[in-house]
Formats: structure tokens, C-alpha cells, sequence
């Protein structure tokens, strides 16, 4: 029995072997038809296969071998798996390789060729021709550039012309009037003869050494010539180049009171603005007793004073200057324009007596330099009014009437300021109370805690307590 | 006009002479043209170094160059040529 079994065993595992070796032989097949393909496509092209890697061919070669030698299921199996792989690799390599190599060598090399002879040629013409087309807007830039500088230099020189010429024109004018025309303030010593230049379309002119006057400046607001926008600008909106004149009165030369004529379409800005003229004045149309231009108005706060001002020589003169005359603001509290923050200024604004005058040169903005000739006859004016109104006095209940004005103006400024006050003095105590708070949270002796918390008591007693009285006056 | 209102003595005073007293560097009250330009300038500037847009950076040129063709004359030229930068 045992012998019959050890029989069917061997022969069992014979025919299993046989049966292995003849699948090996089939695979050995199946891989000599594979390798046999692989062979037919070799010969064709072994030129090139030569060339390119040839490591798989090896591997495999010498794989398929040594399944061949291999006896052992195991390792055949492996091997067999391995080779299997492996030529699936090799096939699609070799494919890819086959199908791609030959196409691909071909025209590779010459494509290139082909691009890089397109590419030369086309690379000078490009270059040549879009150095200047890129390049169109900076050169548009720059041309901006170029046409506003010029405009620049052109306004520039413009503005010095006019400016020198109004200074000879009025020269004589002004040294026969003041002993010093033109100081500028940084010379040790007083000199006359500088025409300030405060910017490029402003200059400035300060007189001074003259009876009932302290100085006077004359300020010669250009348009801006030297800025293309605001040229371009002014072509839309033609405005003139102004003459502006302040003269700073000694102090009680002047009767008190606030007089100002304008033409009407400065005249409402000049009424916000002006804090006098705001404070003092309405706005009142010319009387038709006076001989002036309707275009003008007139701003005043006594009669009185108007009619002594506006006599015959000055309507004469707003007559015939009528486009030239802007404003003219007489004012013995003149404090300048109103600040632009809301609510009250903390401090009083002190008035000083100032004569001011704004002339439009004629030419609405196209000025000549012979236009300062015409001009002449304002500044006299100007002479002719400070004098007048050195001399000028008013009645005694137009002086009255005048200081009543003015008291009442202080004390409403009080009554508005008090409320601040009240205010400021709230935030101090508020800011103390924090302050002594901090230190008692940052009190580290406990003793000296004590001590703070009880005077911050007695304090909150003390405050407490006259409340209580006073009501209890009230009830009684 | 002027001769037959005078007084004839001159009315000169030279004892009575005032120095100039250049007005203080005045809130906006002048014409804020300069500063605002100078602002843009800067914006611009920045904005044309950051976004790399061309257009901003001239912008910025032209702001620069207006500002200081507004300017007045008491401002420092170094601000305006670093601006201008």
C-alpha cells in the first residue's frame, strides 16, 4: 500500500513537471514569437536601436536565457513574470520607440533647422520696427512734458515782465509817498528796491515810512501763466490778474466803523468771509443819491461814514475804473477771513485798522505790460483815501452808535465762548478725578490707598452737600 | 489828485519805519493747489512702483511737475527735486 502510494505520488509530480516544462517551452515559444517580432522590427532598424539604449535588449536577452537554463517552478515564475513585465516594458518602449524614432529623427532635425532659419531672419525686422511704435507713448509723455515746461518758462517770464512793469510805472507814486518802497524784512539794514517774489505769479511789494500809516502792501496776484492746466482752465473761465493792496493804519488814526463797496459778484463772499464785515455790516444796495455804478454794493455800518466816504472824487473814480474797481473794505477791526474751523475761536480776533483795495487789471487776463500804465490813477486813489479818512470824524452819535456796536459784539463773543469755557474747565476736572484715580490703582502702599480714598470721599461729600442746602432753600 | 489833498510837507516819516513782517506759514487760506499735487505725486508714484503700471508713474511725473510750477517760492527746493525723484 505504502509503496503504491509513494508510486502515484513520483507520478503525479512527474506529470506536473512535464506538464510545467511544456508550459516553460510553450512560454519559451511564446517568448521566441515575442523576441521573433522583436526581431523581425530589430532587423529593419537595428541602425538606430543600436544608437539608443540597447540596455533592455540586453536584460532581456540574457533573461530569457536564464529561464531557459532555470529549472525551479519558483524562479521561472518570478523570472517568467519578471520577463513578462519587462518585455511589456520593452514592447511599449520599443513602440514608442520604433513608431516615434523614425518619424521623430527625421523631421526633428529639421524642423529645428527649419525654425532657427525662421527665427533669424524674422528677429532684425521685428526689432527694427517696434523700437519706435513701443515706444509712442513715452515720447507722447515726454512731449507733454516738454510743451508744459516750455508754458512754464513762457508764463514765468510773462509774470516777471508785468510785475517790473507796474513797479516803474508806480515808482514815482510811491517814493513820494513813503521813504522806504520795498523792504523785504531779511536785511540787517533798511533798504528799499525789492520786489518780493512770493511764488511765480505773486509778487510783493512792502512801503513803509509815512504819516497816519504803519506800511502798506501791495500784492500783484498774476494768473498762473507758469501752469498749462491753469492756463487751459482760464480759457473757459477768463479771469484778470489782480492788484492787491492793504494799508495798515496807525492805531487811533481811524474813527471806528466798517465801510466796504464791492462789485456785486464779490461782494456776497466778501460778506461771508470778512469777520468785521460778517460782525458789523449788511449788505445794502448803492443809494441812488450817490453817483456810482449800479454793478457795485455797498456794506456799511454807519450812514455817516459811507457819505463822508464816497464823495465826488471817489465816485469819479469808480466811474470811470469801473471794471477795475473790485472792492474796497475800510475797517477799523479788520481780522482778516473767517478760519474755516467750526465754532468759536478760543481767543478774541484783534481788529487793527487796515484800508484794503483789490484792483482787476484791465485786459481780463490778456494784460500788456502798457496796461500798468492805467493803473497809475488807483494807486492815487488809494493815497487820496488814506488821507481822507486819517482826517475824517465822525459825529458824536455816530461814535456812539459805533461803540455800542462794538460792546455788543464782545459780549455775544463772551456769551459764545462761555459755553467753551465751561466746557474746557469740565474736561480739566474730569481729567484730574482720572488722574488721581490712576494713582490710587497704582498705589501700592496701602496706607497712603487709605489716605487718597478718604480725601476722594470728603471731596464727594463736600460736592454733595451744597446741593442739598440749596434745595432745601428753594422749598422753604 | 494826490498834491492838492497833501498837506505840504511830505508826508514821508523815515523815523516811522515798519520792517516787513512776512505773514506765517499760513494754513490753506493760500491756494493748496502745491500740497495737494505733491500728495498725488506720492500716490502715484507708489502705486506705479507696486502695481508696475507705466501710466501711474507718469502721472506721478506730471503731479510732481505741477506742484512745483505752483509753489511758492518760500518752500525748500529739495522737497521738490525729491519729489520730483
Amino acid at each position: 500500500m505504502h509503496l503504491g502510494l509513494h508510486i502515484g505520488l513520483l507520478l503525479a509530480v512527474t506529470v506536473f513537471m512535464s506538464t510545467v516544462y511544456s508550459a516553460n517551452q510553450h512560454d519559451a515559444d511564446i517568448d521566441d514569437n515575442e523576441f521573433a517580432e522583436f526581431e523581425d522590427f530589430d532587423d529593419e532598424e537595428v541602425d538606430q536601436i543600436i544608437k539608443k539604449d540597447t540596455k533592455s535588449e540586453s536584460d532581456t536577452q540574457e533573461k530569457v536565457k536564464v529561464t531557459k537554463d532555470s529549472e525551479f517552478i519558483e524562479d521561472e515564475e518570478e523570472e517568467e513574470s519578471t520577463v513578462e513585465t519587462e518585455d511589456d516594458d520593452e514592447f511599449e518602449q520599443f513602440d514608442e520607440e520604433e513608431f516615434e524614432k523614425p518619424e521623430a529623427d527625421k523631421p526633428l532635425p529639421m524642423s529645428k533647422s527649419k525654425e532657427e532659419f525662421k527665427i533669424k531672419p524674422a528677429d532684425v525686422p521685428q526689432y527694427l520696427q517696434t523700437r519706435w511704435d513701443s515706444f509712442y507713448m513715452e515720447i507722447l509723455m515726454l512731449a507733454g512734458l516738454g510743451v508744459y515746461f516750455l508754458n512754464f518758462l513762457q508764463g514765468k517770464n510773462k509774470n516777471h515782465r508785468l510785475a517790473q512793469t507796474w513797479l516803474s510805472a508806480h515808482k514815482d507814486i510811491l517814493d513820494a509817498n513813503f521813504s522806504i518802497v520795498g523792504d523785504d524784512g531779511t536785511s540787517k539794514e533798511v533798504q528799499g528796491g525789492t520786489l518780493m517774489k512770493e511764488s511765480e505769479n505773486v509778487y510783493a511789494l512792502w512801503c513803509s515810512g509815512r504819516s497816519c500809516v504803519e506800511g502798506m502792501l501791495v500784492e500783484l496776484k498774476f494768473l498762473k501763466r507758469q501752469d498749462l492746466i491753469s492756463t487751459i482752465a482760464g480759457m473757459f473761465k477768463p479771469a484778470s490778474d489782480q492788484i492787491q493792496i492793504q494799508v495798515d493804519l496807525d492805531q487811533k488814526v481811524m474813527d471806528k466803523f466798517v465801510f466796504a463797496i464791492a462789485q456785486k459778484r464779490s461782494a456776497t463772499k466778501l460778506h461771508k468771509d470778512m469777520v468785521d464785515l460778517s460782525q458789523f455790516t449788511e449788505k445794502k444796495n448803492v443809494d441812488r443819491k450817490v453817483d456810482i455804478p449800479s454793478c457795485f454794493q455797498v456794506m456799511s455800518e454807519i450812514g455817516e461814514a459811507t457819505n463822508a466816504i464816497l464823495d465826488k472824487k471817489v465816485c469819479q473814480v469808480l466811474q470811470k475804473y469801473e471794471s477795475c474797481v473790485e472792492y474796497m473794505h475800510f475797517s477799523d477791526q479788520f481780522a482778516g477771513i473767517k478760519s474755516q474751523e467750526e465754532g468759536t475761536p478760543s481767543k478774541l480776533p484783534l481788529g487793527k485798522p487796515v484800508l484794503s483795495f483789490c484792483f482787476n487789471v484791465p485786459g481780463k487776463g490778456k494784460s500788456k505790460p502798457s496796461d500798468m500804465e492805467e493803473m497809475k490813477p488807483l494807486l492815487q486813489l488809494v493815497i487820496y483815501c488814506v488821507d481822507k479818512i486819517s482826517r475824517m470824524q465822525l459825529s458824536k452819535e455816530a461814535r456812539n452808535k459805533a461803540e455800542k456796536n462794538r460792546q455788543k459784539a464782545e459780549e455775544e463773543y463772551e456769551r459764545m465762548t462761555h459755553a467753551q469755557r465751561q466746557e474746557a474747565a469740565q474736561a480739566r476736572r474730569e481729567e484730574k478725578r482720572r488722574a488721581e484715580k490712576e494713582r490710587l490703582l497704582n498705589e501700592e502702599d496701602p496706607d497712603k490707598a487709605r489716605k487718597l480714598e478718604e480725601r476722594e470721599s470728603k471731596k464727594e461729600m463736600r460736592k454733595k452737600q451744597p446741593k442739598m442746602k440749596m434745595m432745601k432753600v428753594k422749598a422753604m | 489828485m494826490s498834491s492838492g489833498t497833501n498837506i505840504s510837507n511830505d508826508p514821508r516819516r523815515p523815523n516811522k519805519v515798519v520792517r516787513y513782517k512776512p505773514p506765517q506759514p499760513g494754513g490753506p487760506s493760500d491756494d493748496p493747489t502745491p500740497d495737494y499735487m505733491n500728495l498725488l505725486g506720492m500716490i502715484f508714484s507708489m502705486c506705479g512702483l507696486m502695481m508696475k503700471l507705466k501710466w501711474c508713474a507718469w502721472a506721478a511725473v506730471y503731479c510732481s511737475f505741477i506742484s512745483f510750477a505752483n509753489s511758492r517760492t518760500s518752500e525748500d527746493t529739495k522737497q521738490m527735486l525729491s519729489s520730483f525723484m
